[in-house]
C-alpha cells in the first residue's frame, strides 16, 4: 500500500499523550497570539511620537520662514513711520508695526522653546540652538529698535532723533537677520528631513523585530504544531486506511450518480478485478442482471441506513457470488448528499456451509431409509415370494393341462390372468420399497396420514410376521390430510414401528403386540401418531437421551434412527417423545400440525457431540 | 367306502392359497383352501381323508400350533409345511412332532405334487391300517373275560393240559375257548392267532395305548 505512512505503523514512544499534546498546542497558540499583539502594541508605542513630531515640522519650517517676511515687513513698515507725513498715517504705521513685532518676537520664543497655539515643538538641536545664540542679538536689537519706535512721539507728531536712529538700526540688522534667519529654515528643513529618515528606521526596526518574532512563533509553536496535527491525522487516515483494507467485508463508495469512487481490497479480491478498474465504473454493472432493478430500487429509497440485503455480484469470470449487503447514503456537513456507502460481506461460503449441512443431512436421512429397507429385505423377499409362487403355481398348472395327457385340458383364461395379477403384485411390493430409499428432493405435499401409516405397515408386516408381532392399526376416523413429505414420515413411522419389533424379541410370542395409532386433535390443529410396543421399555434408561444421535440399546444400531425421527418431525413443526407404558412396554407418538410450518432444523444435535468428542 | 382325499391348503396369502388349490384341481386333486388354521380346525372332521399343505407364517395362529393342535386332536392327517424361510429351530420342531414334509419356497411345483400324492398315499395306508388294527381290537373286545384269561395262557405258548390245571377246569372247557376266541378273532391257526396277538401288542406299545389286558 502507501510506502510513505510506514513509519506511522510504530509512533515513536516519546509523543506525549493526546491530553498533554492537546493542551501543549493550545497554550502554544495563545503564546504566539499574544507575542503578536505585544508587536504591534510596541510598534504603535515607538511609531507614534515620531509620527507626531513628524506633523510638526511642517508647521516649524513655515513659521520660520515667515519670520524672514516678517522682518523685512518690519523694516518696510518702520521705513513708512518715518516718511509719514500726518499724524494720522503714523499712528497707523506704529499700531501696524505693533501687530507685527508681537507676531514676530512670539514666533520667535516659540521657534526656540515651543508653542502649543502655534503648533510649535520648540527645539533642542544643538546647530539651531547655536544658530539661535547667534541671531539672538540682531533679534535683540531690531525688538529694542521697534519698543523705541513705539514709543510716545512728541507733541508735534514728529519722530525724535532717537526714533530715526532706531529705524537705522532696524534697517542695519534685518540684512543680518535676514540672513541667518534663512539659514536657520535651512537648517529647520534638515532636521525635518533627519526626523523623516529617523522614522524611517525605526519603521524598518520594528517590521525587522516583528519578522524575527514571527519567524521565532514558526518556529517554535506553529511549526511543531502543523506537524503534529499531520502526524495525527496521517496515523488516523493510515489507521482508517488499514481497518478499511483488513476488514473482511467488501466497502465501495460511489457518488451520487451511483459511479465507484472508491473500493477496498476485499471488492477487488471478491470480484477479481484490480482497484483502479472498479474506480469509475457503475456499481450496478457488477451486479447480476436479477438484482439490478431491485438494487436501483432500495438505493433510490434509501434515505435512512436500512436493513442488509442479499444481492448477488458478477465477478470477472462471470461467476455469482451471493452477498449480504448494506447500503447507507453519504451525507455531508451541509446536508447534501454525496453518494452512497455499500458494505458487502461474502455469503459464498456461509451458503456452501449451509448447502454442505443440508446434503449431509439428506444423506443421512436416505442412508438410514437404505438401513431401515435392509433390516426390512427378509420379509420382503417373503412378500415377494408370495406372488412369486402363486405364479409358478400357476404356470405349472397351465402347463399341466396343455402337456400332460392324464390332465384334461381347460381354458387357461382364469390362470393367467392370476398369473399377471401377481406380477403386479410382485412388482408393486419392490416399487414401494424402491419409492422409500429413492433420493428425491424434498417434497411436501398433503398427504392422507392414515394411508402413509398403512403403507408402512404393509412394508413392515412381513417383518412382523417373522418375529411373531401382532399389528393393530387404530386410525383416526377422520382422515388427517397434513402438508409432508410422505417418505419422510413414512421414515419415522418405520424407525419407530422397527425399534418396537425389536423391543420385543424377549417378549412371550402371545404378548407381542404392536399398535399404530393416529388422532387427529382438531382442537390443538394437529394429528398425533402413536407406535405402542410391549417389549422391553426403557428401565432406567433416559428417555431424553434416546433422541441423541449415537445413542442406541441396539448390538446392531448406529443410534441415528431415532435422532433422524426427531430432525424430520421438527422440521416439520411438530414435536416427538417417548414415554414408558404403564403395563409394559414403551410407546413413541409424535405429532404433525395441520398447517405446513416448515423450519430448516440444524443437525445441531450431531454437531455438538462430534465437537464433545 | 368313505370320500374321495381331499388337499387342504391353509396360506393367509390369498395368491399363495389360490394357486396351490388351482395346481391341485387341474391335476385331478381334491383341494379346498383356508384362509387361517382355526378356519380348518373349524371346518374339518377326523374322518376326512386327504392331507394339509400349510403355510408355516401365519397371523393369529402359525402352522405349528396348528399341527400340534391336530396332533392333540387325534388327527392323523399327514402335513407339508411350506415356509420361506430356511428356520431350522422351526424345522427342527415340525420334524420332531412328526410332519411328514418339509418344503422351503421358492419350491418346484412338481416336487410338491409327489410329495403330496405320496402325503395321500400315506394317508390312506395309515386310515387302512388303523382300520384293521381298529378292527382286531373290536374282536378282541368282542372276547369273553374267560376267553381273554385263556388267550394270554395260549400266546404265552403253555399247553390244554396246563391252561386247564391253571384254571381249574376241564381240558374240554379248555378246547371249547380257544375254539370260540379263534372264530371270533377270524383266526384259522395258532400261529395266526399268535401273529395277529403279538402284531397288535407291538403296534398298541407303539402308539402307547394301554395294553388290551387292561381294557374293560
Amino acid at each position: 500500500m502507501n510506502p510513505g505512512v510506514e513509519h506511522f505503523e510504530d509512533p515513536a514512544p516519546t509523543t506525549l499523550p493526546p491530553r498533554q499534546l492537546a493542551i501543549g498546542l493550545k497554550l502554544g497558540s495563545w503564546m504566539a497570539f499574544a507575542l503578536v499583539v505585544g508587536l504591534l502594541v510596541t510598534h504603535q508605542l515607538l511609531l507614534q511620537p515620531a509620527l507626531m513630531r513628524l506633523s510638526s515640522d511642517a508647521p516649524v519650517i513655515n513659521i520660520a520662514g515667515r519670520q524672514r517676511m516678517l522682518s523685512q515687513k518690519l523694516a518696510k513698515t518702520a521705513l513708512a513711520l518715518q516718511v509719514a507725513l500726518d499724524q494720522q498715517s503714523r499712528r497707523e504705521r506704529r499700531n501696524e508695526l505693533e501687530g507685527i513685532v508681537n507676531e514676530w518676537t512670539r514666533a520667535h520664543r516659540g521657534l526656540l522653546q515651543g508653542d502649543f497655539d502655534l503648533n510649535l515643538p520648540g527645539n533642542s538641536d544643538p546647530r539651531i540652538q547655536n544658530a539661535f545664540v547667534e541671531l539672538e542679538p540682531h533679534f535683540k536689537t531690531i525688538l529694542a529698535s521697534v519698543q523705541v519706535l513705539l514709543e510716545p512721539i512728541g507733541k508735534d507728531g514728529e519722530l525724535q532723533e532717537i526714533q530715526k536712529a532706531a529705524i537705522q538700526q532696524i534697517l542695519n540688522h534685518e540684512d543680518e537677520f535676514l540672513r541667518q534667519m534663512h539659514a536657520l529654515v535651512g537648517l529647520f528643513a534638515i532636521d525635518a528631513r533627519d526626523h523623516v529618515r529617523h522614522l524611517q528606521l525605526l519603521g524598518w526596526g520594528i517590521v525587522g523585530l516583528i519578522a524575527a518574532l514571527l519567524l521565532a512563533v514558526q518556529l517554535i509553536i506553529i511549526r511543531p504544531a502543523l506537524e503534529v496535527v499531520a502526524s495525527r491525522v496521517a496515523t488516523s487516515e493510515y489507521q482508517y486506511q488499514r481497518l478499511v483494507e483488513s476488514m473482511n467485508e467488501g466497502v465501495i463508495v460511489e457518488d451520487v450518480a451511483g459511479r465507484i469512487r472508491f473500493t477496498n481490497r476485499r471488492v477487488c479480491e471478491l470480484l477479481g478485478l484490480p482497484s483502479s478498474e472498479l474506480v469509475g465504473i457503475q456499481t450496478l454493472s457488477l451486479l447480476a442482471e436479477t438484482d439490478h432493478s431491485r438494487f436501483q430500487q432500495i438505493r433510490n429509497s434509501v434515505s435512512t441506513p436500512v436493513e442488509p440485503v442479499e444481492f448477488a455480484f458478477r465477478t470477472s469470470s462471470g461467476m455469482i457470488i451471493e452477498t449480504m449487503a448494506s447500503i447507507q447514503p453519504l451525507i455531508d456537513d451541509r446536508g447534501q448528499a454525496q453518494g452512497f456507502l455499500l458494505v458487502v460481506t461474502d455469503l459464498t461460503a456461509r451458503k456452501q456451509a449451509e448447502q454442505r449441512s443440508r446434503d449431509l443431512l439428506e444423506q443421512l436421512v436416505h442412508a438410514d431409509r437404505l438401513k431401515s429397507l435392509g433390516e426390512l429385505a427378509a420379509g420382503m423377499a417373503h412378500e415377494i415370494n408370495q406372488p412369486l409362487a402363486a405364479i409358478a403355481n400357476y404356470a405349472e398348472a397351465c402347463l399341466a393341462s396343455l402337456v400332460d395327457p392324464a390332465v384334461p385340458s381347460q381354458p387357461l383364461i382364469v390362470p393367467l390372468q392370476r398369473i399377471l395379477a401377481a406380477a403386479l403384485r410382485g412388482g408393486e411390493i419392490i416399487r414401494r420399497s424402491r419409492r422409500f430409499v429413492q433420493r428425491r428432493p424434498h417434497e411436501v405435499q398433503p398427504e392422507s396420514i392414515n394411508d402413509l401409516i398403512r403403507e408402512v405397515e404393509q412394508l413392515c408386516r412381513p417383518e412382523a410376521l417373522r418375529l411373531d408381532v401382532k399389528v393393530e392399526l387404530n386410525l383416526a376416523s377422520v382422515e388427517p390430510v397434513v402438508p409432508v413429505d410422505g417418505i419422510q414420515i413414512q421414515q419415522v413411522l418405520t424407525n419407530l414401528i422397527q425399534n418396537a419389533l425389536i423391543a420385543m424379541e424377549s417378549t412371550p410370542a402371545d404378548q407381542r403386540i404392536l399398535k399404530v395409532t393416529s388422532v387427529f386433535e382438531s382442537d390443538q390443529h394437529l394429528v398425533r401418531i402413536q407406535v405402542r410396543d410391549s417389549g422391553a421399555g426403557f428401565g432406567q434408561q433416559d428417555v431424553e437421551r434416546l433422541f441423541e444421535p449415537f445413542v442406541t440399546t441396539r448390538r446392531d444400531g448406529l443410534g441415528l434412527g431415532l435422532a433422524i425421527s426427531r430432525n424430520i418431525v421438527q422440521s416439520h413443526g411438530g414435536t416427538i417423545e417417548a414415554m414408558s407404558n404403564a403395563d409394559r412396554g414403551a410407546t413413541f407418538q409424535f405429532t404433525l400440525p395441520l398447517v405446513a410450518q416448515l423450519v430448516e432444523v440444524p443437525w445441531s444435535s450431531l454437531k455438538e457431540e462430534t465437537t464433545h468428542a | 367306502m368313505p370320500e374321495a382325499p381331499t388337499v387342504f391348503v391353509v396360506d393367509d396369502d390369498a395368491d399363495a392359497g389360490d394357486s396351490l388349490v388351482f395346481l391341485f384341481t387341474t391335476v385331478g386333486l381334491k383341494a379346498r383352501v383356508f384362509r387361517s388354521a382355526s378356519d380348518f380346525l373349524a371346518a374339518i372332521d377326523q374322518h376326512q381323508p386327504g392331507c394339509l399343505v400349510s403355510d408355516v407364517r401365519m397371523p393369529d395362529m402359525n402352522g405349528l400350533e396348528l399341527f400340534e393342535r391336530l396332533t392333540a386332536n387325534g388327527y392323523l392327517l399327514p402335513v407339508i409345511f411350506i415356509t420361506a424361510y430356511a428356520d431350522v429351530p422351526m424345522a427342527v420342531r415340525a420334524l420332531k412332532s412328526g410332519a411328514v414334509e418339509f418344503v422351503e419356497k421358492p419350491f418346484d411345483a412338481q416336487s410338491l405334487l409327489e410329495r403330496v400324492r405320496h402325503a395321500l398315499c400315506e394317508d390312506q395306508r395309515r386310515r387302512q391300517s388303523a382300520q384293521h388294527w381298529n378292527e382286531i381290537e373290536e374282536r378282541l373286545a368282542s372276547l369273553s373275560d374267560k376267553e381273554r384269561e385263556t388267550l394270554a395262557f395260549v400266546r404265552d405258548g403253555a399247553p390244554n393240559k396246563a391252561i386247564a390245571t391253571k384254571l381249574s377246569i376241564t381240558e374240554r372247557a379248555v378246547e371249547m375257548r380257544r375254539a370260540s376266541l379263534m372264530k371270533k378273532l377270524q383266526t384259522h391257526s395258532l400261529a395266526e392267532l399268535i401273529r395277529t396277538i403279538t402284531e397288535h401288542e407291538m403296534h398298541s406299545e407303539h402308539r402307547r395305548v394301554p395294553p388290551v389286558e387292561n381294557q374293560p
